[in-house]
């Protein structure tokens, strides 16, 4: 078997030993810990965190703003894809730019000035009256749909530039083919465009769901202690409640919803990417 | 990680300290232990502005060593001491008394003695705890900040429950240190009972804190964010925030200014301590006794608008006449903060 | 699929509808303010195959594109079989295509690609399995009907392609460098296949090819296009044999080229001075004018009767490929004579000098810019 490994699969070494270190070996840790309460070895911890109304309240929030980012993100990251498959020169250069420099950017100053545009005299309040659609200001910072916006705004990259990449390599010819053959604009995208940048979808999905579900700073300075998300939990739990057998606990719920949605989003990604 | 990246911490000190940064919360760097006129303090993200101004500079030439510091809330700085309980690499560290109980509890400090610490003589007996596991070295006062250019003042507690002010406050959470002070408001409020008793009614408390809810816009546990969102006047008033933090932005030209209510207002807990077994000890006993004396005590007073604990020094916060100082049974708040967060949390969840 | 019943009529028998089946009249083009196609003129007659052949950048490529719908043309109209379809967008048209790289569907299967044109169209799931069946029959692909598309050869895909675009049963078939990504003789045996299959049919199809061979090969009529306008549309033995002008002549197949003057003019006959000698033409162009004279190789020979045109020049090359073999003379930098003899000639060799002749009326003469 070693004789005929392939060498360069050996590339993956550094890889793998810096994940089993750094990654792996600290998690099982972890999740061994969510098994061990003061009444020795069980899964006490879990029948604990999920009969409290609260934490159930929590971790229905974290989902729900998790899947509304993501759709939020796809709805303006489809469309931009295309629009940057189309681009070329200095447009693409644009389009990347905008993309990737807002990244640089920490969460804290974005936060800082979404606050100047959604406050009560802010410029969104301001301008909604202006043009007549609301008579007094409306509250927009510290709620959900704040959350979401602000969350979708920074994981957009991640949703663009995986669709980007399969709307790129989409070979130009298949709508007019389509077209040729009878096929409406709305038929070509249901049965051509959609299912062949649906691996696309899928990838930044998951890439978008993942980071979201996982969200500390956003929310905490979105919506505040108010509104807590599993990971605004579990830092309670560590720093604040010092109680490590929640905070592993609810680490370990957070990561089994994680890993399922990966499993999932890849065994999709593998069932659409199979005829291709 | 993410925990530790948000709190502020300046760029000149992010190039001096990034060794520290980058290895200080995966493990005790050894680096760091041999460079021996290299001590790492973790402090509070708030005394980034007078550690970086004042302190870096000041121990340089007086005690020959280079600072490190790590400026985050008093409950990570725990989280730091006791993950790297078996190789510290933070020499001292100051944080909050509430902590500080919480680090003792965890035999995670070492007592700082006159024989080492001659400055300590010179405190206020009050500012010395447990036989010297930890001092209080300045203290800010703690009121109610308002935006002046919505508030012409905050006569009491109450005005945060008042109808008009639907909307209008954030408070700390309970995560905070300076969470408390809302909640020991509320049960001085709910009770009528004088602080002393009152401190103790948590029941009390916690019922009359419900009723803020209709007020409240958020709950911070990031100060600077909500302290801004006061500025900019999307709220009128910031419960709970103190001298060091509100007169200074006060002093810049801010429109704000910090009340001291009639009930009372709270000192802010401010200690300093010896991490057992942390490096160079000698050069962590020479910090402290710098900054428990005369001329740090003056000059960090002065910055940061506080109460110097050195009996020698005439300088710093101006406490308001006529307001009864707090000091709760800080013992009693640390057996407890756990219980607490877990139920403010779930009582102001929206 | 088109009844065998309704193949090509003979061209007497057709309506004039049938005669002009497409009709293209003054198409033009621009791209970015730079104009690609100006008064396009085309028009086939009702089961006809024609190719549309050219350089690249000729503008084939955009006249089938605007005849498919998949462009709009700036000006002019599109008829097709008496149905003015210039607006009408490509999904109604009725007009198939096949791709350069055959554009088949990744993600379906052969037999999905080939249902797509009548799924498309409305046909119910169910109602597609007898046609598709007969389409794939034709093609020869019947039991790659469920296989994915990556798993075909470059010969497979392109059988795909051309059932998936008949079974519709397209009014007009365009194929667009439908061999070009063919060996060549796979290349060869597609093209006597897919002629013998449209013209049993009766498709009316347009070929667009930069291949001249193809083009010879493939149709009835061929359009020569260059720079955006036709040059020649003519059936291939015309355009080989009496080529309109130096580009056509140059572009379907190879030409002895000597450039020369006229010298002198009398009835119907031209003299040439060329950098060889004095040739003669059957033309009228007044004596002084500067002319190209062309003939093709095949028609050159050796040992030339007094009578004919006669040269003798350095054989720069000599060429045996088996059926044929091929000289090369030269005549000066620009001018060559070339020369094309069946089956392998011994007595030629490189370096030696030959004296060629050919028949004056097979010799081609054009006006060139002095």
């Amino acid at each position: 078997m070693i004789a005929r490994l392939d060498r360069i699969s050996l590339l993956a070494v550094p890889a793998l030993v810096f994940l089993a270190a750094i990654y792996a070996l600290p998690l099982m840790m972890l999740l061994a810990k969510s098994f061990q309460g003061p009444e020795g070895t069980g899964i006490s911890a879990y029948i604990e965190f999920f009969s409290d109304p609260y934490n159930l309240n929590v971790l229905w929030r974290t989902i729900r703003v998790a899947l509304l980012t993501t759709l939020l993100a796809l709805l303006i990251a489809y469309p931009t894809a295309f629009a940057m498959a189309r681009a070329n020169g200095i447009w693409l250069t644009v389009f990347l730019v905008a993309l990737v420099l807002p990244m640089s950017l920490g969460v804290v100053v974005k936060a800082f000035a979404w606050s100047i545009l959604f406050r009560a005299n802010g410029a969104l309040n301001e301008f909604m009256q202006w043009i007549g659609l609301t008579s007094g200001p409306i509250r927009m910072m510290f709620t959900e749909t704040a959350l979401v916006v602000g969350a979708a705004n920074v994981f957009l990259p991640f949703m663009v530039l995986p669709i980007y990449a399969v709307v790129r390599q989409l070979n130009a010819s298949l709508p007019d083919a389509a077209a040729s053959l009878g096929a409406t604009p709305l038929f070509r995208f249901t049965h051509v465009t959609l299912p062949l940048t649906l691996p696309g979808v899928v990838a930044g999905a998951a890439f978008v769901f993942s980071l979201s579900i996982s969200m500390y700073v956003i929310p905490s300075l979105i919506v505040g202690e108010r509104q807590q998300t599993m990971s605004m939990l579990i830092a309670r739990s560590f720093l604040y409640l010092r109680d490590e057998t929640l905070g592993s606990t609810i680490s370990a719920i957070l990561l089994a919803i994680a890993v399922a949605v990966v499993l999932f989003s890849s065994w999709l990604a593998g069932r659409l990417g199979a005829r291709q | 990680m993410t925990v530790f990246s948000r709190h502020g911490v300046t760029r000149r000190t992010l190039l001096k300290s990034s060794a520290a940064a980058a290895l200080g919360t995966l493990a005790a760097p050894s680096l760091l232990r041999a460079a021996n006129a290299e001590i790492v303090i973790g402090c509070a993200g708030s005394h980034t502005a007078w550690m970086e101004q004042i302190v870096a500079p000041h121990m340089k030439s007086a005690i020959g060593a280079d600072i490190l510091f790590e400026g985050t809330k008093s409950s990570v700085n725990l989280e730091k001491m006791s993950s790297n309980k078996d190789r510290p690499y933070l020499s001292v560290v100051q944080m909050d008394d509430p902590v500080m109980i919480q680090a003792v509890e965890a035999g995670l400090l070492t007592p700082i003695t006159p024989d080492a610490v001659p400055n300590m003589t010179e405190l206020r007996p009050d500012a010395v705890h447990l036989d010297g596991m930890w001092c209080n070295y300045v203290q800010p006062w703690a009121g109610i900040a308002y935006n002046t250019d919505m508030k012409s003042g905050v006569a009491s507690w109450g005005e945060l429950w008042e109808p008009a002010n639907k909307g209008q406050v954030i408070i700390p959470s309970l995560q905070n240190t300076e969470g408390v002070w809302t909640l020991f408001a509320a049960a001085m409020l709910a009770t009528g009972k004088p602080f002393s008793e009152a401190q103790y009614e948590v029941d009390a408390a916690f019922a009359k804190l419900e009723e803020l809810n209709p007020n409240l816009l958020t709950v911070y546990s990031t100060m600077s964010q909500a302290f801004n969102l006061m500025e900019q006047g999307e709220v009128s008033m910031l419960a709970g925030n103190f001298s060091s933090y509100t007169l200074p932005r006060k002093a810049e030209g801010v429109p704000v200014d910090l009340a001291a209510p009639k009930e009372g207002i709270f000192a802010m807990p401010s200690g300093i301590c010896l991490v057992k077994d942390g490096p160079n000890p000698e050069l962590a006993q020479a910090y402290v006794n710098e900054m428990l004396g005369a001329e740090m005590q003056t000059q960090i007073a002065d910055f940061a608008t506080s109460v110097p604990a050195n009996t020698t020094v005439k300088a710093g916060a101006i406490v308001p006449d006529g307001v009864q100082i707090h000091a709760p049974d800080w013992a009693f708040v640390a057996e407890n903060r756990a219980a607490w967060i877990d139920r403010f949390d779930k009582l102001m969840a929206v | 699929m088109t009844n065998v019943l309704t193949a090509t009529k003979p061209p007497a028998m057709q309506t004039p509808i049938e005669r002009n089946y497409l009709d293209v009249s003054g198409v033009g083009k621009a791209f970015r303010g730079v104009r690609v196609m100006d008064a396009m003129n085309f028009r086939m007659a009702k089961g006809e195959l024609v190719s549309l052949l050219g350089p690249s950048g000729c503008g084939k490529t955009t006249l089938l594109r605007i005849i498919a719908g998949l462009m709009a043309a700036d000006e002019g109209a599109v008829v097709l079989g008496g149905r003015n379809i210039t607006t009408l967008p490509a999904h109604k048209r009725n007009i198939s295509v096949v791709f350069q790289n055959y554009a088949l569907f990744p993600h379906l299967t052969v037999a999905e690609n080939v249902a797509f044109g009548l799924r498309a169209r409305g046909t119910a799931k169910g109602d597609t399995a007898k046609p598709v069946a007969e389409a794939l029959a034709l093609v020869r692909m019947t039991e790659f009907a469920d296989r994915p598309i990556a798993a075909l050869s470059g010969g497979q895909q392109q059988r795909v392609a051309v059932a998936r675009a008949l079974v519709v049963d397209p009014d007009l078939l365009l194929l667009d460098e439908p061999f070009s990504a063919l060996d060549r003789k796979l290349r060869e045996t597609m093209q006597v296949e897919l002629k013998a299959m449209l013209r049993d049919r009766g498709i009316t199809a347009i070929f667009v090819t930069h291949d001249q061979e193809e083009a010879l090969g493939v149709s009835d009529r061929i359009a020569v296009m260059n720079a955006g306008r036709i040059e020649q549309f003519a059936d291939p033995s015309t355009l080989y044999a009496r080529p309109n002008s130096p580009f056509v002549m140059d572009f379907v197949g190879l030409s002895t080229r000597l450039h020369g003057t006229v010298t002198s003019h009398d009835a119907g006959m031209i003299t040439v001075k060329t950098a060889i000698g004095d040739l003669h033409a059957r033309a009228n162009f007044p004596v002084g004018t500067a002319v190209l004279l062309g003939v093709r190789p095949e028609l050159v020979a050796p040992d030339p009767d007094p009578q004919m045109n006669s040269v003798t020049v350095p054989l720069r090359d000599v060429m045996v490929l088996g059926s044929k073999t091929v000289l090369h003379g030269v005549a000066n930098d620009a001018d060559r004579v070339l020369c094309e003899l069946p089956g392998i000639r011994s007595g030629f060799s490189h370096g030696q000098t030959a004296t060629l002749g050919w028949s004056i009326e097979d010799t081609l003469v054009y006006e060139v810019a002095g």
